[in-house]
């Protein structure tokens, strides 16, 4: 049997869908009986969502032209 | 701002490199053809600058630096990968060097303060759609804040799998490491991640839980009340 701590050190390769079939059901069987690990693993799993749909780190306009600007300059220069 | 280009390249036409017609020209000698591959990937080669610098003067020497060695090793790409796959490299190397230059003790022994099977502090479920809590441009702020909070070796690996979408081979390849320490760490980076997020992502206690914590509140003091009450008649002083 996994506790609760052992659980959670795979939730990380459940989520990738990596995990063996043994593994993959002890975590599934866990999950439906434990509320707190169940919890962590699907606001672990709505944080990835979140995090790919937010557009993190999108550069900004003048960033964009300055760079361009720059890289122009340095070409020129040789 | 919409999305450049370079994501849609990037993602969708994962057979054949489109990237390659605009190549030609480059080695051409073509200036205009250069631009045009810089306003393409230039979204891309900042987000993991930022992501692994999470500092912005640092991002952007990263990105110069990048298409500065594209530029000059363009010739040595011989389409193995993708060409996006290549520059992202590049700009992940170039990235690692300026933060090892600026905190040269980023090391190990950062990995070593979280230990595995810390379970999660806050332990509530989360709002439906955060949509309706806060604006998107400030779900984003905080994601942002949360990524560049992570220890350096953690954002690696997070930002690397979880933005932009290497897969755990590659990610591993790019930063050097095994696969097992890449997944060791994205687990971490996740729980971290989850961790910074529940601060502002989950639900308030219900009022039925709330009604509980003054019930229990009302019975303590009422006890408190009654021991003082006892000591005052057993004459053991105020
Ligand atoms: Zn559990």
């Amino acid at each position: 049997m996994m506790d609760c701590k052992q659980i959670l050190s795979e939730v990380s390769n459940y989520l990738d869908g990596d995990l063996s079939k043994e593994v993959k059901q002890a975590v599934e069987g866990h999950l439906g009986k434990c509320t707190r690990c169940s919890l962590v693993y699907s606001t672990t799993r709505e944080t990835l969502r979140i995090v790919s749909d937010c557009g993190v780190f999108t550069i900004p306009v003048a960033e964009g032209t300055r760079l361009r600007a720059r890289l122009k300059e340095l070409f020129v220069q040789g | 701002m919409s999305e450049s280009p370079s994501d849609v390249s990037g993602e969708n036409l994962a057979r054949g490199d489109d990237d390659l017609p605009l190549l030609d020209r480059v080695l051409a000698g073509d200036a205009k053809a250069f631009e045009e591959l810089v306003r393409r990937h230039e979204q891309r080669v900042y987000r993991v600058a930022m992501g692994i610098t999470a500092n912005h003067e640092d991002a952007e020497e990263a990105m110069q630096q990048t298409f500065l060695k594209v530029h000059q090793h363009v010739s040595e790409f011989h389409g193995s990968s993708k060409f996006s796959t290549w520059m992202t490299r590049i700009a992940i190397n170039e990235a690692l060097q300026i933060r090892r230059r600026r905190r040269p003790n980023v090391s190990l022994d950062e990995l070593q303060d979280t230990k595995d099977g810390s379970l999660p502090k806050e332990l509530r479920d989360w709002h439906d759609n955060p949509a309706q809590v806060f604006e998107k441009t400030r779900i984003r702020e905080i994601v942002e804040a949360a990524i560049q909070s992570l220890p350096p070796l953690y954002r690696d690996a997070f930002v690397l799998r979880d933005v932009e979408g290497f897969t755990t081979e590659e990610a591993a390849a790019a930063l050097g490491i095994s696969q097992t320490a890449l997944k060791t760490r994205l687990l971490r980076a996740r729980l971290m991640m989850r961790d910074a997020l529940a601060v502002f992502l989950q639900r308030k206690p219900t009022l039925a839980s709330r009604a509980s914590q003054v019930r229990w509140k009302i019975q303590d003091a009422l006890l408190a009340g009654m021991r003082r009450a006892w000591k005052r008649a057993d004459g053991g002083g105020p």
